[in-house]
């Protein structure tokens, strides 16, 4: 539905996935589908984005595949800023496998799926993701669909890493986070009159204000649940920042062929860097 | 001294080796040593060297050798020039310059520097006691001491001078400090304060006057290298290495060393392998690489980095799990990507590289083989990494291996092997090793005016217009196995991938006929590699073809090997080599080992790993083995060695133990 509004051409579209049940994800959507490996699906992504950035890349993952596994990457994306929406489907266990208990289950629950209780306690990946540097992060609940789907759309303009955490039960094995647990307790962060965008990046006492109020929410230990915004920021894209570096980027990108010419002969010309290691 | 263990089992060229003269083989060409403490300038000391000789029209190998660590501990520089092109690092020093006690420990116990040669050292340092130099591993310690022990000499760097001066090694104290005041009374300054990096000159300076080479050659050298650089920073290193260089003419009259210069052997680089790999992808129409930091490999990298012009889009990932997945997704985009990384990063390479060949995507991996197993040698040199190229990752599909044997075969095959993995759409392994990597040498620029890139059946808008809805299959059968490839974002592509076993379109599917055709459909490309690969590329048979015995060898040992087969013939025994350089698919190679009278296997590994493959690919197993795994590059003597152990004796294996 999000891709629809945002009306991008389906071949212009590449869906990526990890491995889980939301790793199924992109079999159901009408556009080049990436079914990658388990907690990997963030550099996939990230290799297809730089090698074509006019692709619309977004990249969808379990929170057992991305906030355990794939916490180097989930880390890791957030220094680059690349440009890319993350859409993590939380459900607080590894469905697939049939239903471990996944990072972001708390300590001490017992899922019907689990013989002990829980040992671990479960992170905070949004505020581990503020902390990480995503420059977009907010929570959707998957029982709101269309507030979800103007989170997707917001997460996928939004030109830098956006990561959006949706809470969505699994039926199957998560009795203790169903839709009866969850209703009551979402709220809106947009209801309470917070705003978690700054408004300019310059401003190092409003950006670490924002910072902090955004971890301060997503970190929040209590009954009621905020979806939303938490913070959102304007800063250089990872692809911005390659072109400071590469002035032909992205204009000349690397899946762009022209490295040949019609009869096959390599079009760089390496001359001027053999010239640097000339012995005269 | 050879050491025999089990009648099995022969030891060649021990540390301790006074006896073999390497002149006797490998006899072109003179070896000078630079050695140090890393981080206090070997390596530039070496560059200039080099670079000075090479502009008088010598040929040159460098041979760089240095610990796993930033500063402080011990690293040299071997250069070996010749007038005559050479291929290889060779044993025996001519001259050995250094301003450090521990380099002049290690080298001249060796019994490296030869007979005539010098030893040029820092001076004031001769009652330094050995206990008391800092580095020294527990071994060598122990066996100078005892060495000197045995001589009758103190346990100082003096004695160990000692012991050079009795073979027949001149010792020369540079006054360093001397030198350094001339350059300050030339600059006109009142002190030597900042000066001190100028001794790596001073050595250079000495060691080329001895040498005879025209002070010409090093001053046009300094221009160049110090070009950016105000004057003054050129005049001091002149005068530097003037002074340095009067001063040992004078006092070293009895050095008879001397090079040849004023050849013009042509246009010609001074490079190495990891350079030569980044050049190759350039031309290649590799538009995307990444890494993780990793010795050897990470030169590449850098040297990407700093010349932006190559029009690589360059990404340091976190780690090689994400090295290796981001240059997937840049293939499956339709970018000609790669990733390069060494033993350890190959390891956590294996799942991505496993789905890379199941999704029939081009991916490009060299890996610049160091000591393993494990974190092993990281800066040691080693062919380790060949049946773990070849097996990688669970169940089976189609890889490409290839094995260049020096500079110039690895620039063009990292050139084809982006061809390749287009062209049969699978992962190609390219594997030089540290001593390739990283060993720079003499030679003519690539010659790229017959280069043609081939994307095989990557899809063209012609192609994909056949789709009737938008959709194309991806992984339709076809009798070579091979399919039309369209990459994200092409109209009229829309496909699937997915690690799990699919459908022609993509999308998951367990039905077991469909899997068995998939499986012979991805397997069966190899097939067609193996039919268009040249044979003549896949392994080379040097020399005669009636010989006593066939050295069987792969990768870096190749020059050492050829030098090795010509000192025989030099000798009256008839050698020849059969260089393997594609691994997979395998060549025909059965008919040559069967018809040769004597077969050694060569290689540096622990195991025999090529010797393995050709059992296991022909049926025929080589029955000597020539094994080398301390970490240091085979040399020529060392080859000659072994072939006379097994002629000779018949030894089933022989171990090569040479190196510092």
């Amino acid at each position: 539905m999000a891709l629809a509004e945002l009306g991008v051409a389906p071949h212009r579209t590449a869906v990526f996935s990890g491995i889980g049940c939301s790793g199924k994800t992109n079999q159901y959507v009408r556009a080049y589908g990436v079914h990658t490996l388990h907690g990997r699906v963030l550099p996939f992504a990230t290799g297809a984005k730089l090698a074509n950035p006019e692709l619309h890349v977004i990249a969808v993952g379990g929170d057992g595949d991305g906030y355990g596994i794939g916490a180097g990457h989930f880390l890791n994306a957030g220094r680059r800023n690349l440009d890319m929406a993350y859409i993590v489907f939380n459900n607080n266990v590894y469905g697939l496998t049939k239903g471990q208990a996944s990072p972001t289950l708390g300590r001490g629950e017992q899922t019907k799926s689990l013989p002990l209780p829980n040992l671990n306690d479960g992170i905070d990946p949004l505020g581990t993701a503020i902390a990480a540097g995503y420059t977009w992060v907010g929570r959707g609940y998957a029982f709101q669909i269309k507030k979800l789907k103007s989170l997707i759309v917001e997460a996928v303009e939004h030109k830098g890493a956006a990561l959006l955490d949706v809470l969505q039960p699994c039926p199957t094995y998560n009795n203790l986070h169903d839709k009866d647990y969850y209703t009551p307790r979402v709220h809106d962060l947009a209801d309470d009159g917070y705003d978690g965008s700054v408004q300019d990046p310059d401003d190092e006492d409003e950006v670490e204000r924002k910072r902090a109020e955004a971890l301060v929410k997503a970190h929040a230990r209590n009954d009621r649940i905020a979806t939303g915004v938490f913070y959102k920021i304007r800063i250089p894209t990872y692809e911005e920042r390659i072109a400071g570096r590469m002035p032909d980027y992205p204009g000349t990108y690397p899946a762009k062929p022209d490295w040949l010419d019609d009869a096959g002969r390599p079009t760089k010309d390496i001359g001027p860097i053999l010239e640097k290691l000339r012995v005269k | 001294m050879g050491r025999s263990r089990q009648a099995a089992v022969v030891a060649v060229t021990g540390l301790f080796n006074h006896d073999v003269d390497p002149r006797t083989v490998a006899s072109d060409g003179l070896n000078w040593m630079v050695g140090g403490p890393q981080g206090s300038g070997v390596d530039s000391a070496a560059q200039l060297f080099a670079l000075s000789v090479a502009r008088a029209g010598l040929h040159v190998v460098g041979q760089r050798e240095y610990y796993s660590n930033i500063m402080g501990k011990h690293s040299y520089y071997k250069i070996r020039m010749s007038e005559r092109p050479i291929g290889s690092p060779s044993a025996g020093v001519q001259l050995l310059a250094t301003y450090d006690d521990e380099t002049v420990v290690r080298h001249v116990h060796s019994g490296e520097v030869v007979k005539g040669g010098a030893v040029l050292h820092a001076g004031g340092d001769e009652d330094k006691e050995i206990r008391k130099v800092p580095f020294l591993d527990a071994r060598v310690r122990d066996a100078v001491l005892q060495e000197l022990e045995d001589e009758g000499l103190p346990a100082t760097v003096a004695g160990v001078l000692e012991t050079a001066r009795r073979r027949g090694v001149h010792v020369l104290a540079l006054p360093y400090d001397d030198f350094l005041e001339e350059v300050a009374k030339r600059l006109g300054r009142d002190s030597t304060a900042g000066l001190q990096i100028l001794r790596n000159t001073c050595a250079v300076g000495a060691s080329l006057g001895l040498l005879g080479l025209p002070a010409d050659y090093v001053n046009e050298t300094v221009a160049k290298t110090f070009a950016a650089k105000k004057g003054e920073v050129r005049e001091m290193n002149i005068v530097a290495a003037q002074a340095a260089a009067d001063f040992a003419v004078e006092n070293l009259p009895g050095f008879g060393f001397r090079v040849g210069h004023g050849h013009d052997p042509g246009d010609r680089v001074w490079i190495q392998g990891t350079q030569a790999v980044a050049l190759a992808k350039a031309v290649a129409g590799c538009r995307f690489h990444t890494y993780y930091p990793i010795s050897p490999a990470t030169d590449e990298a850098t040297f990407l980095e700093a010349n932006p012009e190559s029009g690589i889009v360059v990404v340091q990932a976190e780690d090689e799990i994400a090295a290796a997945t981001m240059a997937a997704g840049a293939a499956v985009a339709g970018a000609r990507a790669s990733t390069s990384t060494s033993g350890p990063g190959l390891c956590l390479m294996v799942e991505a590289i496993g789905w890379a060949g199941m999704n029939e995507v081009p991916l490009v991996v060299v890996d610049y083989m160091r000591g393993g197993p494990s974190t092993g040698l990281p800066t040691r040199t080693e062919q380790g990494d060949l049946q773990f190229a070849l097996r990688m990752g669970h169940s089976d599909f189609p890889r490409i291996v290839v094995a260049p044997g020096d500079i110039e075969e690895l620039f063009h095959d990292t050139v084809r092997a982006f061809d390749w993995a287009e062209r049969y759409q699978t992962p190609v392994l390219v594997l030089p090793d540290k001593a390739l990597a990283g060993n720079a040498m003499t030679m003519s620029p690539f010659d790229t005016s017959r280069v043609r890139l081939d994307r095989g059946r990557t899809a063209t808008e012609e192609d994909l217009a056949a789709s009737t809805d938008g959709r194309w299959p991806r992984f339709a059968f076809s009798d070579d196995g091979v399919s039309v490839r369209p990459v994200l974002g092409q109209k009229n592509g829309i496909h699937w991938l997915t690690g799990d076993e699919h459908t022609e379109l993509g999308h998951i599917s367990e039905n077991p006929e469909g899997r068995d055709l998939m499986m012979g459909k991805r397997l069966r490309k190899l097939e067609l590699a193996a039919q268009e690969i040249p044979e003549a590329l896949k392994a080379t048979l040097h020399g005669l073809a009636d010989a006593e015995l066939t050295l069987v060898a792969w990768g870096a040992t190749k020059g050492a090997v050829l030098e090795a087969v010509e000192a025989l013939a030099e000798q009256g025994t008839a050698v020849n080599f059969l260089q393997i350089r594609v691994m997979s698919p395998f060549p025909d190679i059965a008919d040559i080992l069967r018809a040769a009278r004597r077969l050694v296997c060569l290689e540096e590994n622990a195991t025999g790993q090529l010797r393995d493959l050709i059992a296991e690919r022909t049926g025929i197993r080589i029955p000597h083995v020539a094994l080398k795994t301390n970490g240091r590059p085979t040399l020529p003597h060392e080859v000659v060695e072994a072939v006379r152990h097994v002629l000779d004796q018949d030894a089933p294996k022989v171990v090569m133990r040479h190196g510092v």
